[in-house]
């Protein structure tokens, strides 16, 4: 049951998107986002809904699981509607209270949910097809200038491999505490909230007791495998390579940055929104 | 040529407490595969942990490979010639695939590219894990996590391979397939010395060395050490069964022969036995 939890939604798959370089896929899903943004007109976000269900046909990942990633935002989302919606100017079609909609405001709040709609999507996009690994390389690659600043990339890459690696591990130990403790007569399912909260403490102790005591351990496993914490020298199993598929994915970008753009003639002329 | 040479070591954790070992002297031939025996706290592990310099001795000198291991200034030398294999194969996988898992001392090391992929492939093939090569390790058994432990020490090209208590978390299956995995090393040339309290383990190495309360108490072929099952016995350790049994025949006045350890060679003699071939003498 716990160990069919799984951690950042990945979906293993060989389509398109899943072979592309992680370091590609997280740089263009930036700038996908600030595109994303930069939309202010009905014609360029009609054309940005097509172009990020390409992409999301892409990845070959059915659009339910895209959709369920969703849900949890419907309150933000229409929250945000309804105060774009009632703080926009322009000509009011009507008004209540101290409030007045505008044609403005609604298309505001409408432009405002496909918005966000689409910068998770995007996100989604980026998460469903690369495993936490190759994230977790691909960040750390992109990252490396900042060791420069003396930022401890390399060592926040190790904590997070070695992260992933102990979630399965850690979950399968909770499994097993909690059902020596409800062997034992423990209530986990019963109770108010505070006392649900109280059941869960024995359980954490014994877990973090081990998890102590797996750290140790592994630290002299890494030791013995020759680990120094210096990475100066150090090589690579995994190296990435960028393929005309990041190139292809590049260009399908900079399209989408220029078509963008181009549909925002007001925009480029009045520098107002719509 | 002895790979392993230690002379006079003694250790204790701390000041304040007993020494976990005292005097131990010991020299492992190359090629030789020693069996470590002894019951919980016998020193058995400490003494492991001073192969590879994650304990130094106070007194004494180890020597390893030629290395001194008190000379704390190249341990990473000294470790990538004593690889060493612990008891919970969950506490030593680093990566979350298997193949990188194996890279992960290479990578360390600063392999170059190319050979990391060869060795990883290599080491693979040799504990017969290649097929699980871009498998998640949580996934895998007891047995295979610990096959891959092995294959991640065995990428570095130890020349002695030592391990702590290895199948003591596996099931049957697993320690049957890690054994046949040391056995195969062996064979190969390489130096193994297995940590273990399993009986049947120790009586398939060349030697077994008998540890308690910090000192060498035996120190000779499986055959020799199992002929002191009294001593064994004394100490809190047990004999391999077939031993114990042919002890119990004795005891009885049959003079069937001391050292059997396989149930190969106590079938034979079972047989001998009961087809009359061996006498009984009056007690």
């Amino acid at each position: 049951m716990i160990r069919d939890i799984t951690l950042g939604q990945y979906f293993p798959g060989t389509s398109f998107v899943h072979r592309m370089d992680p370091r590609a896929k997280i740089l263009l899903m930036i700038c996908y986002v600030v595109t994303l943004f930069l939309a202010k007109t009905v014609a360029a976000y009609l054309f940005l809904l097509v172009a990020t269900a390409l992409v999301i046909g892409l990845t070959r990942i059915s659009l339910k699981f895209y959709l369920r990633g969703l849900k949890p935002l419907l309150f933000i989302m229409a929250f945000t509607a309804l105060l774009n919606m009632l703080y926009s100017d322009g000509e009011p079609l009507f008004t209540f209270w101290v409030f007045s909609v505008s044609w403005e405001g609604i298309l505001n709040g409408i432009f405002m949910i496909v918005r966000i709609v689409m910068m998770v999507l995007t996100m989604s996009v980026l998460t469903y097809t690369t495993s936490p690994l190759l994230l977790t390389g691909g960040l750390e690659r992109l990252m490396f200038p900042l060791t420069y600043l003396r930022v401890p990339v390399h060592d926040f890459a190790m904590m997070m491999t070695i992260a992933l690696r102990f979630i399965p591990t850690l979950l399968e130990e909770t499994e097993k505490i909690m059902n020596a403790q409800k062997a034992r007569g423990a209530d986990f399912e019963s109770g108010s909230l505070v006392r649900r909260a109280k059941a869960m403490i024995p359980i954490l102790i014994p877990l973090f007791v081990s998890a102590f005591r797996r750290a140790e351990e592994l630290a002299v496993a890494m030791e013995c495998r020759c680990y120094d914490g210096d990475f100066k020298g150090r090589t690579r199993f995994v190296e990435y390579r960028f393929s005309w598929r990041d190139l292809a994915a590049l260009l399908f970008c900079v399209a989408v940055l220029g078509v963008t753009l181009a549909l925002n003639p007001v925009v480029l002329i009045r520098g107002v929104g719509l | 040529m002895a790979v392993i040479e230690a002379k006079n070591i003694s250790f204790r954790y701390s000041a304040d407490t007993e020494p976990v070992l005292k005097d131990v002297s010991l020299t492992v031939e190359r090629g030789e595969f020693v069996a470590i025996l002894g019951h919980n706290g016998s020193g058995k592990s400490t003494f492991a942990k001073h192969l590879n310099g994650i304990c130094i001795p106070d007194d004494g000198r180890l020597t390893v490979c030629g290395l001194d291991v008190t000379d704390e200034s190249d341990l990473n030398a000294i470790r990538r010639k004593v690889g060493m294999v612990f008891q919970n194969p969950d506490n030593q996988i680093i990566a979350s695939v298997v193949e990188e898992d194996v890279a992960f001392a290479l990578e360390n090391l600063g392999i170059p590219h190319e050979e990391m992929h060869q060795r990883v492939k290599e080491a693979l093939e040799a504990v017969d894990m290649s097929h699980y090569a871009t498998h998640a390790t949580y996934k895998l058994s007891g047995g295979q996590k610990q096959r891959i432990a092995i294959a991640g020490i065995l990428a570095m090209r130890p020349d002695v391979l030592v391990l702590d208590e290895p199948t003591a978390m596996l099931d049957p299956k697993g320690r049957a397939e890690v054994m046949e995995v040391l056995h195969k090393f062996h064979k190969e040339g390489m130096t193994v010395v297995l940590i273990t309290h399993f009986m049947d383990e120790a009586a398939q190495a060349d030697r077994i060395v008998v540890m308690n309360e910090g000192e060498i108490l035996l120190d000779g072929t499986p055959h020799y050490v199992f002929q002191n099952a009294g001593l064994l016995w004394s100490i809190g350790l047990n004999v391999p069964q077939s031993t114990e049994l042919m002890f119990l025949l004795r005891k009885e006045g049959y003079k069937v022969p001391l050292a059997v350890l396989t149930e190969g060679e106590c079938i034979s003699v079972l047989d001998d036995l009961l087809a009359g071939r061996i006498g009984k003498e009056d007690v």
